[in-house]
């Protein structure tokens, strides 16, 4: 998570620019597109309940958690490889480049995502060191869970962001404006980690429940928090920028009618007297 | 300005005393205790031979101990042993059912009361009293050796000074710290080792056999511990269960049979032997997952089992498994052992004992003798009832038997609604008693009840008196705390110069910093959780890494975030020195190592520490000395004399790390892990005083010396008008305070501690760039105090302020008693004086926090830009930190009067408020309130 950062610090009030961030998303509203995303959000959604769900039986997570959460890793892996490979994650530009991008340049994005994804992984598993993981035994408990958090919360960013550091500084470390990938990003990492440390709280209760072991609660944190940011990325990505571009439509639109008055349904109020 | 908001503080923090008197006067009971020891001469005279003519003294009436039914007495406990263990239908012990079915044995659920631990319940089980949770915590404060009952009224002490018996131990060591001198033959087993579920039972079973053969003792006490271990290793459904419980159904058959045979050959050569009594009996029991503590019926239910020759029980026709459950019912107190005890012996009661004798166990007696115990019996409780109420009359015998006698047989009973209910009922029962000696009308059996009835009521109310809540002065007190807090938020709400505060209403913007209020919510909510409670420290190294991590994402520098960085990763390691708390206290931490396997690698660092440490101070006077040369403003002839001050600050610290680790090393003989000879560790030691008290006093000499040098030094820096100096001067003199301050927690700390404060001292620099040899840099100024730019950054006062609930943590101390550290409490006292060893004992505990106290008083030094300035962020932060106790404090309060009745009411939310109690009134009050004075000045 500290991977990207840079020297300088721009901390401007977020409160002054706020004129200037609305017409900032829209041009982003612009910019992208946003055919694949309902979809890319359904997925997303699918992907999570699927890797969650135990598919065979003796694949038990209170049994043997790593080979749980191994499984549960390829699952979001396949998903990524393979939204990451049709190149329709979301925020992609037109269909044609997306029909003429070489399969050579597919693998190599897809194998690109995985290797920052394992670096992500080696972070957070350190991170989780600092913050009290056992040192001495379960490596392997903490390693997959470093790789399912990395996967839930980092993988959309790297996706999103590609290698832009400037963008990954903005959209995780500032309060600046962003734009709308940059919002995608930030809210799947920030409430991804922030469900993960709230969860920390289950592990030293004495309920002497077999999820609380290391690393179930940590996990689980991991993809309440995706799920819930799935919510909160799809209403700020989305339903936001949209109904705000919509009603700045309607608005430009009264506008315009009120400037060119019609005779008889000049304005909306008098359209209402009418009827 | 400062000063008049200082006083203000302190009203307000003096009402929060009040309220917590309050609150603590109503929540801990207090008892009043009779002194001495019961002797043969305060037994009432016998009412039945009392000369009503009231002239000459009366005839004595005749001493218990002539009508003794037992000479010898075994008492086999079995830790947490449960009535249904024995009695239950899935029980093991066939040979003690068969007892209980044949009549040769009475049993009974016995029921303990709160705290269900060993060593109260021992206590209860031989002094007759309630030990209460405030008992646990005075023995802490009283020396090791008066935590014992040699000072209280026991049966033991009766039995062995008054019938003169022998008296055997074996088994847990709690007996023998309990009572010294009282044994003649020994062997303790320690229940420190829980895993153990079979050698501390063989430990005692091997001297069964051996011991009761002879002939030499009168009275032999067994205590099991194995089937406690089993239940808190595995519950009481372990399959280990029923094997122990075979195990003591066996020793219980060996134990019969023997004093069976032994009794019958006793009563062949000598026809006034008296038989021998054999009791089993549990000291508490356990609950489902087999932990015990608290007050639920499973576990207070526990047994007893009385077995002997002149025991006659009902025999039991029914043969099936549930022919006992009748007896999981019959519930007697556990205390009542004492008198039916000590009746039975033929010695007095124990002073404090508010147990009433059992019914069924005098049975042997004949009516004449069986009234007068119960007269005697229940004088002992009327003596309990006008000890903790003065207000009661004694009541005159000689007059109740005038009465008596004059009274028609049927004439009616005493009007008792006008005097005392229970001296009334104790008049009414000897009036029958004389009545009943004189004529018949009055039948035994009814003096019997009258006198059961006093002395149940009597003990009832007692004990209701003495472990009961006074609600309204909890409430009260909450009251009062509650209104307290308000204060101080209100007072910290106060803007002062332009600082602190919490909501600034004019920019509605918020002042204290997101994390902080954060910290503040889930602490709060923390409190009512017994796990995290418990687990206390995980919250707060949790919260330490947090906010290092939210000043890594914060950062404005990459040398700040590489500073960060390895402030994380030495926090990980100091988190793992001690594991404290309970559900991972075993785990293997550094500790184990260095105290085990690694005692050289130990030593070492500890050296190290103090070397480290003086080789800081000497780089850092010589960077401040080069500062005071450019600064402007300093004669020729102070510079020469601060840095004589210098020299002579650092010689001290020098000197006293060296004697505290020579201290140390003595102590706990450092020097031959080392490979250092015993030669060469004479030579050192000639360089210290000789006995190792004088050592100690040296210390606390050169500590008292090195404050006096550091603060003139400060003096000497501040001369001269120039602000910057007098600043200047400050922040030396907090820097001195910090480093001075090592050889006196050298001394306090338990060896494997002394490496963390190497370890502190890193994390401390890092902080600020100015005492950084390497990675320095220029200090940032958006760092100061409690604001900084960014809402989510934590300043680092608030990163230190936890640190200091950290450390505390850090050094394996933790929200249990029993982790409380007394092996550095006595360290340079001779004699036992109560203040000085509660100073110590405090310092040496409390250790971590003291220090990173300190460091935060270093760092609004560092961080103030003037003189003025630092004042008022101190005041502030000093407002700060009550505040945040009081918050505690509060939350605290209404969570222990909530779960009043919790299960864990007397194992983890008590020891917590009392710990929050010396954190308030220790640390916040005293050390940090007071010691911020000095500064303010």
């Amino acid at each position: 998570m500290g991977s990207a950062k840079q020297h300088q610090q721009q901390d401007k009030p977020p409160a002054s620019s706020g004129g200037r961030a609305d017409g900032a998303a829209l041009a982003d509203h612009k910019k992208y597109p946003l055919e694949a995303n309902g979809i890319e959000l359904m997925l997303a959604g699918m992907a999570n309940a699927m890797s969650l769900v135990t598919p065979r039986k003796g694949l038990n997570i209170y049994a043997n958690p790593v080979k749980y959460l191994s499984v549960t890793a390829s699952v979001l892996f396949g998903y990524y490889a393979i939204l990451t490979f049709a190149d329709i994650y979301c925020f992609k530009v037109t269909d044609a480049r997306r029909r003429s991008k070489p399969l050579a340049a597919r693998v190599r994005s897809v194998l690109g995502m995985a290797l920052a994804t394992l670096v992500a992984a080696a972070v957070i598993a350190l991170g989780f060191v600092l913050f009290g993981a056992p040192v001495g035994s379960q490596h392997a408990e903490t390693l997959m869970a470093a790789l399912n958090v990395a996967l839930l919360a980092v993988t959309p960013v790297i996706l999103t962001l590609k290698r832009d550091i400037g963008s990954w500084r903005r959209a995780l470390l500032s309060v600046e404006a962003k734009s709308i990938p940059e919002k995608w990003a930030a809210g799947f990492f920030w409430c991804t980690m922030t469900t993960t440390w709230a969860a920390a709280y289950f592990v030293p209760m004495d309920w002497g429940r077999p999820w609380q072991r290391w690393p179930i609660p940590i996990v689980g944190g991991a993809f309440l928090g995706n799920l819930i940011s799935l919510l909160f990325v799809a209403l700020r990505c989305f339903v936001l920028p949209m109904a705000r571009a919509d009603f700045q439509e309607s608005e430009r639109i009264k506008v315009q009618m009120t400037r060119e008055p019609h005779p008889g349904s000049a304005h909306p109020n008098a359209v209402k007297k009418d009827q | 300005m400062v000063w008049r908001r200082f006083c203000l503080l302190l009203v307000v923090v003096l009402a929060e005393l009040v309220g917590l008197g309050f609150f603590i006067k109503g929540f801990f009971p207090y008892k009043k205790s009779i002194p001495g020891f019961a002797s043969r001469h305060d037994q009432p005279q016998d009412i039945t031979q009392i000369d009503i003519s009231g002239i000459g003294s009366a005839a004595p009436g005749a001493f218990v101990h002539e009508t003794a039914q037992y000479d010898r007495l075994v008492i086999m406990l079995v830790d947490a042993l449960r009535n249904d263990f024995v009695f239950g239908n899935n029980s093991a012990m066939e040979y003690t059912q068969s007892l209980l079915r044949g009549g040769q044995a009475v049993g009974f659920t016995a029921k303990a009361l709160a705290p269900t631990v060993t060593m109260p319940r021992i206590k209860a089980l031989m002094t007759g009293t309630m030990p209460n949770f405030l008992d646990a915590v005075l023995n802490i404060a009283e020396s090791d050796t008066s935590s014992s009952l040699k000072y209280h009224d026991n049966l033991l002490w009766q039995l062995k000074h008054q019938r003169n018996k022998t008296i055997n131990m074996f088994g847990d060591d709690t007996w023998l710290r309990l009572f010294p001198g009282i044994f003649s033959k020994t062997d303790g087993t320690s229940s420190f080792f829980v895993t153990d579920t079979v050698e501390v039972d063989n430990n005692v079973t091997r001297h069964v056999r051996p011991e009761l053969e002879r002939n030499d003792w009168d009275v032999t006490i067994l205590h099991y511990l194995g089937l406690d271990h089993i239940g808190h290793l595995a519950g009481p459904n372990s399959p280990l269960m029923r094997p122990k419980q075979k195990e003591m159904d066996n020793v219980v058959k060996d134990i019969y049979e023997i004093i069976r045979r032994q009794d019958i050959e006793r009563t062949k050569n000598d026809s006034g032997a008296k038989p021998t009594l054999f009791v089993l009996l549990g000291d508490h029991a356990m609950n489902e997952i087999g932990n015990h503590g608290g007050n639920s019926k499973l576990e207070t239910s526990t047994v007893f089992v009385f077995m002997g020759q002149g025991i006659r029980g009902q025999p039991i026709a029914d043969e099936g498994k549930n022919a006992l459950s009748a007896l999981l019912a019959r519930e007697v107190p556990q205390i009542n052992l004492v008198p039916t005890l000590a009746l039975l012996f033929g010695v007095p009661i124990p002073k404090n004992n508010l147990g009433v004798p059992l019914q069924e166990l005098l049975e042997g007696y004949t009516e004449m003798e069986r009234l007068r115990l119960l007269q005697v019996a229940a004088d002992q409780v009327f003596g309990v009832v006008r000890a903790n109420d003065p207000s009661v009359d004694s009541v005159d015998l000689v007059g109740i038997s005038r009465r008596a006698s004059s009274l028609a047989a049927d004439s009616g009973n005493l009007d008792c609604s006008a005097d005392n209910v229970l001296r009334c009922k104790y008049i009414v029962a000897l009036e029958l008693h004389r009545r009943y000696a004189m004529a018949d009308s009055v039948s035994a059996g009814e003096t019997e009840r009258a006198y059961y009835d006093f002395m149940e009521q009597a003990s009832e109310e007692l004990s209701r008196a003495f472990s009961g809540y006074n609600l309204s002065a909890m409430a009260k007190g909450i009251l009062v705390i509650g209104i307290a807090t308000l204060a101080l938020v209100a007072l910290l709400q106060i803007r002062h110069g332009r600082r602190a505060g919490i909501f600034d209403f004019k920019t509605k913007r918020l002042v204290l910093s997101i994390p902080a209020l954060l910290l503040l919510a889930t602490y709060v909510m923390s409190n009512s959780s017994s796990s995290l409670i418990e687990e206390e420290h995980q919250f707060w190294y949790f919260w330490v890494q947090t906010m290092l991590a939210l000043r890594i994402i914060t950062s404005s520098s990459a040398r700040d975030t590489l500073r960060t960085g390895m402030q994380m990763a030495l926090f990980r390691i100091i988190r793992a020195w001690n594991q404290t708390g309970q559900s991972w206290a075993g785990e293997i931490d550094i500790r184990f190592y260095l105290n085990s396997s690694h005692a050289k690698h130990m030593w070492s660092l500890v050296i190290a520490t103090a070397i480290i440490v003086n080789l800081y101070v000497h780089w850092l006077h010589l960077r401040l000395r080069r500062r005071a040369v450019l600064g402007a403003g300093m004669s020729e002839g102070n510079f020469a004399r601060l840095s004589m001050c210098h020299m002579a600050f650092r010689l001290l610290l020098g000197y006293a790390s060296f004697v505290a680790l020579v201290y140390q090393m003595e102590r706990n003989s450092g020097w031959e892990p080392l490979g250092v000879s015993r030669n060469t560790w004479t030579l050192v030691l000639m360089c210290v005083p000789s006995s190792i008290a004088d050592m100690a006093r040296v210390v606390y000499i050169c500590v008292v010396l090195i404050g006096a040098i550091g603060g003139a030094a400060a003096w000497l820096r501040a001369q001269g008008n120039k602000e910057t100096n007098q600043l200047a001067g400050t922040q030396e003199a907090t820097l001195d305070m910090l480093f001075g301050m090592i050889p006196l927690l050298l001394l306090l700390s338990r060896p494997h501690n002394i490496p963390l404060f190497a370890l502190f001292s890193s994390v401390f620099v890092l902080f600020s760039p100015p005492l950084l040899p390497v990675f320095g840099g220029a200090r940032s100024r958006d760092e100061s105090a409690l604001i900084s730019s960014h809402s989510l950054r934590p300043s680092k006062i608030l990163v230190q302020f936890c640190l200091v609930h950290a450390s505390f943590f850090a050094l394996g101390n933790s929200n249990s008693l029993a982790s409380l550290d007394l092996s550095n409490a006595y360290a340079g006292v001779s004699r036992y004086n109560e203040g000085l060893v509660g100073v110590l004992l405090f310092v040496s505990n409390w250790a971590g926090p003291l220090w990173w106290g300190a460091a935060i008083l270093a760092t609004a030094a560092l961080d103030s830009s003037s003189r003025k300035e630092f004042r008022q962020l101190v005041a502030g932060l000093v407002t700060a930190a009550q505040v945040w106790q009081a918050c505690t404090l509060l939350s605290l309060s209404v969570v222990v009067a909530l779960m009043r009745t919790h299960l864990f009411i007397w194992s983890v939310f008590s020891p917590r408020y009392l710990y929050q109690v010396v954190w308030f009134a220790g640390y916040h009050l005293l050390y940090l309130t007071f010691g911020s004075l000095l500064w303010l000045g």
